[in-house]
């Protein structure tokens, strides 16, 4: 294999080529001077015989590149045909491959989700979750759960985070046709979704509109329950399903790397500032 | 040399060199001389077409090329003719008769009386 010593060995090659063609001009020149030509002359006529050493080395190395596609080429015809003629061995490398090919997927997978990029949310460096904590007392750790209104105190207070999202857990009552079952739901505050940055994969998120009290119920589904329960069908989007006795529209499916709050439906909480507050 | 010339000799060039070096080992210049001279100086392989197709032919393991001292004593790239070149250039030549005696058949048939 000329063409990998080549490879490795190019400045080799290219100094090989150039004496090479030296070696003729200066042949030519000295056949012209014992022609009876003039020394100056012959080289003269000479160089421009050979119209520029530089389009020749040029040349010259195209025809090797040629030469190696055309290699390439063969080879892979070689290739096929040999897969064709022996199927048991086609079948093993094709087997090797796609144990490779399947191997390095689920590989890569692992490292994007879980190293690379492990929270695919807006600024997820930025987000913090906060508990209260009372300095006279000594020892770790504090209260990370609030009230409606101390929430919504923290929220007007607050002068160090850039906006504040509320979540709380609960299970809801879904009524169907054919009976009912209870699903673990988030209910968020309707900035949530502007909060994380995400985007539904169908339909549209929950907004602050979805907030006002006077407005309908809307929710989102996840993923995997779309799945299972709709067989992923487009047009379960704007149905309205009965949740703990009431009718909400569902609006949107969230994609499948939204698992930030490990539910099946997001509901609109609507605890905006405007809400009526139990002192 | 005309650009008609060296149209038609772009497909046979491989050929005559391959020819050419099977009188002998050769370097670039001395192929290049005996063409001419051989053909009464109706080739004169310019340097342009000559060394792009030496290094193909060598490429295709047709030529091998080795560094020897020239008549001059200078080291000059000799080429010679490799056995799979001998058996191609042999398989060249039957073929380049078969061309010969078609194209003469047809340039040469009798026009009819009319």
């Amino acid at each position: 294999m000329r063409w990998i010593r080549r490879l490795f060995q190019k400045s080799h090659a290219e100094e090989q080529l150039d004496q090479e063609l030296r070696f003729h001009l200066d042949r030519q020149t000295a056949d012209y001077i014992a022609a009876g030509i003039s020394p100056e002359e012959a080289r003269r006529r000479a160089t421009l015989e050979f119209g520029g050493l530089d389009r020749i080395k040029e040349e010259v190395r195209d025809t090797r590149w040629e030469v190696h596609l055309d290699n390439l080429f063969r080879d892979f015809r070689f290739a096929l045909c040999s897969l064709r003629k022996d199927r048991r061995f086609a079948l093993i490398a094709i087997f090797a491959l796609a144990l490779g090919i399947g191997a390095s997927t689920v590989i890569f997978s692992i490292i994007y989700n879980g190293l690379l990029n492990p929270f695919p949310y807006k600024n997820a460096n930025g987000i913090s979750i906060f508990q209260i904590h009372d300095l006279d007392q000594a020892g770790v750790g504090g209260r990370g759960a609030f009230s409606v209104h101390e929430f919504l105190d923290y929220r007007e207070q607050n002068h160090v985070f850039e906006d504040m999202a509320g979540t709380s857990y609960s299970r809801i009552l879904y009524t169907h046709h054919e009976g009912a079952i209870q699903l673990r739901c988030a209910k968020v505050t309707p900035n949530t979704f502007e909060f994380l940055g995400v985007m539904p994969i169908l339909g549209r998120w929950i907004t602050k509109e979805d907030g006002h009290a006077s407005a309908p119920p809307v929710f989102l589904m996840n993923y995997k329950f779309w799945k299972e329960q709709f067989n992923g069908d487009p047009n379960v989007i704007g149905t309205t399903l009965i949740l703990d006795n009431q009718p909400a529209t569902l609006v949107g499916i969230m994609p499948p790397r939204f698992q930030i709050f490990r539910r099946r439906c997001l509901v609109t909480a609507h605890a905006e500032p405007h809400a009526p507050r139990q002192q | 040399m005309s650009e008609a010339r060296i149209e038609l000799l772009r497909g046979t060039l491989d050929l005559l060199i391959l020819k050419v070096v099977a009188l002998g080992p050769s370097h670039g210049y001395a192929i290049a001389q005996r063409l001419q001279q051989i053909s009464k100086d109706f080739f004169q392989v310019h340097q342009g077409s000559l060394y792009p197709a030496l290094h193909r032919l060598e490429d295709r393991d047709w030529l091998q090329a080795e560094w020897k001292e020239s008549e001059t004593g200078r080291e000059a790239k000799f080429y010679s003719l490799t056995k799979k070149g001998r058996r191609h250039m042999e398989a060249e030549v039957v073929n380049w008769g078969r061309l010969v005696d078609a194209v003469g058949l047809v340039l040469r048939a009798p026009a009819k009386e009319s």
